[in-house]
């Protein structure tokens, strides 16, 4: 080694970890402790809205209600299982891979799940929602009359549409940023 | 067997070992210039120590066993970095180059000096192109860097070119703007 700055690097002052075996396996089952701790809040905050809406399909209500209730349900459970199988795959990382491989799968990864937030994130909640919209249109309907149910049903329906769209334009425009990282990956490889 | 025997040392442990026996230092050295915070680069060394002890399962002889090593813990150590906030953009080595170096001359005679600035210079860095400064600072050759980072040799060598010009440049009293 000739370069002087190799020498500063490599000869600084520094008392590196050397964690035995057993501290490891500690660090491992702490980890895991923390993933699973993690995943059971996770499913405990789906659990909510399952158990609400599950609640009202079952319950004697409007048969439109009911109905967009277990559909909600069924959205629900499909979100779930998309955030579980994006966790189980970013957990699954090949740490061996050359930097360049495992930086640029990353980003992939990334990119990929914030492209279809349309697909697995929103879309599976929207026909139980507009049935629920739907149903308590019509239960306003039948009391107040159409003009006055749907000026009631208006200011939730718009508030769903806006939030649905700048989530799903947020997510669009950071995935094409990444695309745009990834494609100068590609460049410099 | 009493419950107080560890258990039996498998190959993943004896190889887990011999890497941390010979790139213990090159690990502690990456997370430190990687997290600035000595507590937080701590736990950076241990996560890099974990992830390389679980990494070893996968271990087919394909590559030495200090390509795998720093492979790993170059992986672990962008995605510990590309979790934490950052006080400013990262460049590449080019843009680094163009920068300007604030001018301390009372210090800049200074080993420690210079050791801060290279450190600083690093943080600002890229991924691909900090491992690639990381690793030329290990005394790597061009052809092990590749085998690391996912590049040809060939390529390698121009970028290691340039690193040394930049730190000739950067790091040497009285040489910058």
């Amino acid at each position: 080694m000739t370069d002087p700055v190799c020498n500063l690097w490599t000869s600084q002052p520094i008392a590196p970890l050397s964690p035995s075996l057993e501290e490891l396996s500690r660090r491992a089952h702490r980890l895991d402790r923390r993933v699973r701790l993690r995943n059971a809040l996770e499913y405990a905050g789906g659990a909510i809205p399952i158990l609400v809406f599950g609640a009202m399909a079952i319950a004697p209500v409007d048969p439109l209600m009911r109905i967009a209730s277990a559909i909600i349900v069924v959205g629900v459970v499909v979100v779930m299982w998309g955030l579980h199988r994006r966790a189980a795959a970013s957990r699954a990382e090949d740490w061996g891979a050359p930097i360049l491989d495992h930086h640029r799968a990353q980003l992939v990864r990334q990119r990929d799940a914030l492209a279809g937030v349309w697909r697995w994130y929103l879309a599976p909640l929207v026909p139980g929602l507009v049935l629920l919209f739907a149903s308590i249109w019509q239960a306003r309907l039948a009391i107040v009359g159409p003009e006055a149910a749907t000026l009631a049903i208006l200011p939730p329906v718009l508030i769903a549409i806006v939030v649905f769209t700048g989530i799903h334009w947020l997510n669009c425009a950071t995935a094409r940023r990444l695309t745009r990282v990834i494609a100068t990956l590609d460049r410099q490889a | 067997m009493s419950r107080d025997n560890p258990p039996p040392e498998t190959p993943r442990d004896r190889l887990y070992r011999q890497a941390a026996d010979a790139f213990g230092p090159a690990l502690a050295r990456l997370a430190r210039a990687v997290e600035r915070d000595p507590e937080r680069a701590r736990d950076l060394e241990q996560d890099i120590h974990l992830a390389l002890w679980q990494s070893l399962d996968g271990f087919a002889g394909d590559c030495a066993l200090a390509t795998w090593t720093y492979r790993v813990a170059h992986n672990v150590a962008a995605s510990h970095a590309a979790k934490g906030a950052r006080a400013a953009p990262l460049v590449g080595l080019d843009a680094l180059a163009e920068l300007a170096a604030p001018d301390d001359p009372e210090r800049a005679a200074g080993a420690a000096w210079a050791l801060d600035r290279l450190q600083a210079l690093i943080a600002r860095l890229v991924p691909a192109d900090r491992s690639l400064i990381l690793l030329y600072l290990e005394g790597l050759d061009a052809r092990q860097i590749g085998e690391i980072v996912g590049l040809t040799a060939n390529h390698v060598g121009v970028k290691v070119h340039r690193i040394k010009a930049l730190l000739a440049r950067r790091l040497t009293p009285g040489d910058q703007p």
